[in-house]
């Protein structure tokens, strides 16, 4: 076993972080080897007798580091970028203590500093994906009300169909112009069901070709009955959206539906 | 919550860190007066009631948010943190923000971070 005072000489000797001790005016006396390799020197000789200001990159932290010293008599995860021997900066961690000698009539200051470069340079990172993340949403949001705008103005519905499922994803539009609640449509089969006969197998026809991938788009007219059982005439345009990359099975339909009466009638206002 | 209440519970929250002043210009513009200092301790509780409050009180109501930053004596990197995270809640709720009359002490750190691009600095908080 070693004896405590070799303890605590292993412990300044072979410690990865910085350990110093200056004189009242922050003249270095000590540095361990690892603090003077933390600031690019190649041995504590080279740093012994400089001052530790010399060290900070920051004048006001520098002041701040001394004045908190000085009042508190010590501080605590204190954060300070210190500037290597090469100028590169540190962004460092500093615990300290002053201390004094009542005898002597003698201050010193002893402190360990902490390297966390490597943790600040991943928090950059990810501040950074905030920020573009949060600007890529707030470009999502306009271009969504700009669709969303447009389609009202042309009093279009957009609708969504998940090929697996046969699952539907529509603009409430598209159950409002047929005077139903959204909750009324659930699977693209339920819209079908209210096409007229004569036009119900064209339009079945036309979407399974899109599911089967035979076609990549497709654009028509049918009649629909809409809650009063009236028969209304809608456009209709639809492709295939997304496909699975190794089948080139599609995954995803995208639609807008056009209630083409309407149209007529805004054309004859116009008019 | 009015922005006094806000401010109110704001210092009382924070020992190194308070808003010493509020005031609105032009209706649509809210400065906060921040005092004091901004370190790895506090940071993140900062943003945090900033944020609640931009998500609370000032949606809606506020298309700008000033946060004059004279009265800062210290910040260290997580601070700048702080900034960022603000900086992203404005983004998501329409807010633009804007720091006024920012010491070298705090744009130094936040060059050398490489985040000053990301804001808007401003001289006179009175004038956004």
């Amino acid at each position: 076993m070693e004896e405590p005072e070799n303890k605590y000489q292993l412990l300044f000797k072979n410690s990865y972080d910085l350990f110093f001790f200056t004189d009242s005016e922050g003249k270095i006396s000590e540095v361990n080897s690892a603090g003077a390799k933390l600031l690019g020197y190649d041995s504590p000789s080279e740093i012994i007798g400089r001052s530790i200001r010399d060290f900070y990159y920051d004048k006001t932290q520098q002041n701040h580091f001394f004045e908190t010293l000085k009042k508190d008599g010590r501080v605590h995860n204190l954060e300070l970028i210190l500037v290597k021997k090469n100028g590169n900066k540190l962004f460092c961690l500093e615990d300290a203590y002053l201390l004094k000698n009542h005898g002597e009539n003698k201050i010193e200051y002893h402190g360990i500093i902490k390297d966390i470069t490597p943790r600040v340079e991943s928090e950059k990172l990810f501040w950074r994906k905030n920020i573009e993340l949060s600007a890529a949403i707030r470009s999502l949001k306009t271009h969504q009300n700009r669709l969303r705008y447009v389609l009202t103005l042309g009093n279009c519905a957009w609708w969504e169909i998940e090929v697996e499922t046969g699952r539907i994803e529509f603009s409430s539009l598209k159950a409002e112009l047929l005077g139903f609640e959204n909750q009324d449509f659930n699977y693209y089969q339920d819209f079908i069901e209210l096409i007229h006969p004569d036009d119900k197998r064209r339009v079945t026809n036309l979407v399974e070709a899109l599911f089967e991938n035979t076609i990549n788009s497709y654009e028509t007219t049918y009649r629909i009955k809409d809650s009063q059982n009236v028969y209304q005439r809608w456009y209709e345009a639809a492709e295939i959206l997304e496909k699975k990359e190794a089948l080139q099975r599609p995954q995803k339909l995208v639609g807008i539906s056009i209630e083409s009466r309407n149209i007529e009638e805004r054309l004859k206002d116009v008019d | 919550m009015s922005i006094k209440e806000v401010v109110e519970s704001f210092n009382e929250k924070f020992l190194q860190i308070s808003i010493a002043e509020s005031k609105t210009i032009y209706r649509d513009t809210l400065v906060l007066y921040l005092e004091g200092i901004l370190d790895t301790e506090n940071s993140g509780d900062f943003a945090s009631v900033i944020n609640e409050c931009i998500a609370n009180n000032l949606y809606g109501k506020y298309s700008k948010l000033v946060l004059d930053c004279n009265g800062i004596t210290y910040v260290s990197s997580t601070g700048i943190g702080g900034f960022v995270n603000i900086l992203v809640t404005c983004t998501h709720n329409d807010i633009t923000l804007c720091l006024s009359r920012v010491p070298s002490r705090i744009s130094d750190v936040m060059d050398l971070l490489g985040f000053s691009s990301y804001f808007t600095f401003i001289d006179d908080p009175n004038n956004p």
